[in-house]
């Protein structure tokens, strides 16, 4: 070796002994009364690059020349660069600038997307976990008396299919998640992800473990969990996320080939969102989303098309019911808790679609017209409802379950 | 709207496909690489070179021009041109086109040259790249080339090389570290070092 190649190899070991090298981004999420604006520039899709050293297989001069672009639209407008994410799913690159208190949001979004040399620009959105409070005590799983769980899971566990659950902090170590997360990625800051209450919920009520450590049953206790924070737990009682980490994660879901994505969260249109839950669905991925009950059509993204609504109550938007009110699900630190929400509604059809899948893998439940549900008689509290038998039968005839009609329901 | 984008090298060495071609010595470089939106691209280098009989390093440059798209399933392809020209020994110029296919962590290309470093060889070469991403800024990659002699009066057995190395990113600074094999001595390439079939590589680049 070369003296100029060892010294080079030394600079090398430093720089892999000192992660204090990453550069520092501000936390996404920030304090009250500070605006942020996203602004995508184009991402070029790779190719040959000459290198006269062959082995830099990264886009390091294609990513330097779009900071620079990004720094001067920052300088240009007023703006200050705050982190930047490339989505090559979009084919743009996402930088993060925040706004200075006295310039009007709006108009540096306008005049952010009219620079020749940005795709497109929109505010920072945030989002919401859709949970509120039990209003009373539930001993038993609506879900499981209402489907029939135990049963269902003679037939079908969701056993290999990919559930994306975008939401807030998965607690790993809970009794009823050991060692039913694929993933357990955190893209809101860059900690471990920490045990939240809204998404270890959420997951539990997808596929927790069918064992004797858990005291609830997940709908689909053998799919493939993704645990991917884009959520964070702003108090005991919401749950925010944001347009950047909720991109991050919808990028990372895709690429990762996801089966179905789990969002139990709703807020504005927002126009990065919904173009990677078109590239989602372009990719065959069902995204189930909880229906805002705030929100007169139904909220983003329950409202985007070729998502799956899914409320607690009958709505006058196009979407799929299930139980939604005093659910037990594992909170953080080991115990259970009942939710209630659409958010937790949600999480039942995503699991449903696993149990699905696993049976027939192609079919295709995008629509609410693929599901079938509980007639009027002669139950009127389970009518409308998600009959997970009868949907799984429709999907796959070979099935032999029945939809038994109980005299004695919680329902 | 275009991107224009310069960075400049140090490497130990110049080593193309396998191949010393600065003699072993360290190499300055610098690209300037150019998207204009549309999925054309483009992009001129310049490096320093040692070769056969010369008794000190010269210059390398080379132009290449290229439109890559991105599909909706995440698989990419492209096809393009290269023209690489030595200064005190143009008899080496030679020009190359190729094809390929990029996924997210990998890409494949094929190569043919109908003169390949002038020396009056059709020349077919296919190489796989695969880099893999670490914790934060680290990565590993590893290169697998292939080059074959479709007519001339040289030798027909394919010359393989292979790379394997790692490399880390902070800022504006990419620095890597490779071993570099090949599968025998060929004096196809007019290079000093011929006859070297291994080496490590180190290379650090500032991209602005």
């Amino acid at each position: 070796m070369t003296t100029l190649c060892a010294r080079l190899l030394a600079a090398w070991l430093i720089a892999w002994a000192a992660p204090a090298f990453a550069s520092a981004f501000a936390d996404p999420a920030t304090g009250a009364g500070e605006a942020q604006v996203l602004v995508m520039l184009h991402l070029p899709a790779p190719h040959y690059r000459p290198a006269a050293n062959y082995g830099s297989y990264e886009d390091a001069p294609g990513h330097a020349a779009r900071r620079r672009i990004a720094t001067a639209l920052a300088s240009a407008h007023g703006v200050t660069l705050e982190s930047d994410w490339p989505m090559p799913v979009l084919g743009v690159d996402c930088y993060v600038m925040r706004v200075p208190p006295g310039l009007a949001l709006a108009d540096v979004v306008r005049d952010l997307a009219r620079d020749p040399r940005t795709q497109w620009a929109q505010p920072m959105n945030t989002f919401h976990g859709l949970d509120r409070h039990a209003e009373s005590l539930y001993a038993l799983q609506p879900g499981a008396n209402l489907w029939h769980l135990r049963e269902l899971h003679t037939l079908s566990t969701g056993r290999g299919v990919r559930i994306a659950i975008l939401d807030s902090g998965v607690d790993a170590n809970h009794p009823a998640l050991a060692g039913r997360l694929s993933e357990d990625r955190n893209f809101v800051d860059a900690t471990d992800p920490p045990a939240e209450s809204h998404g270890t919920a959420v997951a539990g009520i997808i596929g927790a473990a069918a064992g004797d450590n858990a005291r609830v049953v997940g709908i689909a206790p053998q799919a493939r969990l993704l645990a991917l924070r884009a959520c964070w737990q702003e108090s005991a009682e919401q749950t925010l996320c944001n347009s950047f980490t909720l991109a991050k994660a919808m990028q990372f879901a895709i690429q990762a080939r996801a089966d179905v994505i789990n969002l139990s969260l709703g807020g504005p249109r927002d126009e990065l969102l919904a173009r990677l839950l078109d590239a989602a669905r372009a990719r065959g991925i069902l995204t189930v989303a909880a229906v805002d009950p705030q929100a007169p059509d139904g909220g983003f993204p329950a409202s985007h098309a070729g998502v799956l609504a899914v409320s607690d109550v009958a709505t006058a938007i196009p979407a799929l019911i299930a139980p939604g009110r005093d659910i037990p699900a594992p909170a953080p630190g080991g115990g259970y808790s009942f939710v209630s929400g659409t958010s937790f509604a949600a999480a039942e059809i995503s699991g449903l679609v696993a149990l699905v899948r696993q049976l027939a893998p192609t079919a295709a439940l995008g629509r609410t017209a693929a599901w079938v549900t509980f007639p009027a008689s002669p139950s009127q509290a389970r009518a409308g409802m998600v009959d997970a038998c009868a949907t799984l039968r429709k999907a796959t005839s070979a099935i032999a379950c029945a939809s038994v009609q109980s005299t004695h329901t919680a329902w | 709207m275009a991107q224009l984008a310069i960075d400049a090298s140090l490497a130990s060495d110049n080593v193309y496909r396998g191949i010393s071609l600065n003699d072993g010595d360290p190499a300055a470089a610098l690209n300037l690489n150019w998207d204009a939106g549309n999925g054309w691209y483009a992009a001129g280098m310049a490096s320093q070179v040692h070769l056969y009989r010369l008794t000190h390093s010269s210059a390398q440059v080379g132009a290449d021009a290229g439109y890559a798209v991105r599909t909706e399933s995440g698989l990419g392809w492209e096809f393009g041109g290269t023209a690489t020209a030595f200064a005190d020994s143009s008899g080496y110029n030679y020009g190359e086109v190729y094809a390929g296919v990029l996924g997210e962590h990998w890409n494949a290309r094929l190569y043919f040259s109908p003169d390949y470093f002038g020396r009056s060889e059709r020349t077919l070469y296919a190489e796989f790249n695969y880099a893999h991403p670490l914790h934060d800024h680290l990565r590993w990659f590893a290169h697998a080339g292939a080059l074959h002699v479709l007519s001339g009066r040289h030798d027909k057995i394919p010359l393989y090389d292979l790379a394997i190395g790692t490399g880390a990113r902070f800022g504006a600074f990419d620095l890597q570290v490779q071993w570099v094999d090949t599968s025998r001595v060929d004096y196809l390439y007019p290079a000093a070092a011929a006859d070297t079939r291994h080496a490590w590589v180190a290379s650090l680049t500032f991209s602005y």
